[in-house]
């Protein structure tokens, strides 16, 4: 896998520009525009999970997206704290209750070839892989 | 980009023109102005989607919650949307089984 690295804050203002960002190395791996549009989708939905269950003002570990072209396709793998339900709980995440997780992880697998989403320790690992034709 | 809003009132019905990007930082314009709306008494509400570039699944729930509150006034919450890129959502996740979704606006209308 030829691999770009980013890493974001928790913070919904750049959802916008990542989505650029990994759209267009989308494109450059030789994703279809059609197929790009599904990546934004799935890219959003992504960022939308890690950023959900963040205190406002905490200090957080940032968000880390991994992507580029594999042997399997376009693979984007998003690495973040998991979504801390304490915080949603106690309403502290102002941005809870705009998603479902299980609609968004839904959307994922329909719009992509491949879709794993692990927690591995207080760390969430979701994977997804656009095919290049 | 950036998300606009306006409305307007057709009859007894009330249009919401959407433009833009709905997402996780976006989304929660949409559901204070949906709020708005209701609050205000409007209960018959038709969202025009038609200039929408980007919608993901909390843009989805922002519309589903709009429903549950219109609906709670005995109201409905119809579409309008053409696109198929923002369509393809609405089918994968099930929502055009919940929401009427009109082509144009001078169908929502009629």
């Amino acid at each position: 896998m030829s691999v770009a690295e980013l890493r974001v804050p928790r913070d919904p203002v750049y959802v916008g520009l990542v989505r650029l960002v990994v759209a267009q190395a989308a494109r450059l791996a030789g994703v279809s525009q059609d197929r790009v549009e599904d990546v934004k989708i799935a890219v959003a939905e992504a960022l939308a999970n890690a950023n959900s269950g963040v205190e406002p003002g905490a200090d957080t570990i940032p968000i880390e997206l991994r992507f580029g072209r594999s042997a399997a396709g376009f693979e984007v793998v998003v690495v973040c704290p998991e979504r801390r339900s304490d915080a949603v709980d106690r309403g502290a995440d102002p941005g809870a209750e705009l998603l479902d997780p299980k609609l968004s992880f839904t959307l994922i697998e329909g719009l992509t070839d491949e879709f794993s989403h692990e927690i591995h320790g207080d760390l969430m690992r979701l994977r997804f892989v656009v095919g290049l034709t | 980009m950036e998300l606009t809003l306006e409305h307007r009132t057709e009859g007894d019905t009330t249009v919401l023109e959407v433009a833009g990007e709905v997402d996780v930082y976006t989304a929660p314009k949409l559901r204070e102005k949906l709020v708005e709306l209701v609050s205000d008494g409007h209960y018959n509400i038709i969202v025009d989607m038609t200039k929408v570039d980007f919608l993901d699944s909390t843009g989805l729930g922002v519309l589903v919650g709009g429903l549950k509150r219109v609906r709670s006034h005995n109201g409905t919450l119809e579409l309008v949307c053409n696109q198929e890129r923002i369509l393809k959502i609405f089918r994968i996740t099930g929502l055009t089984k919940v929401f009427p979704i009109h082509d144009t606006l001078e169908e929502a209308l009629s």
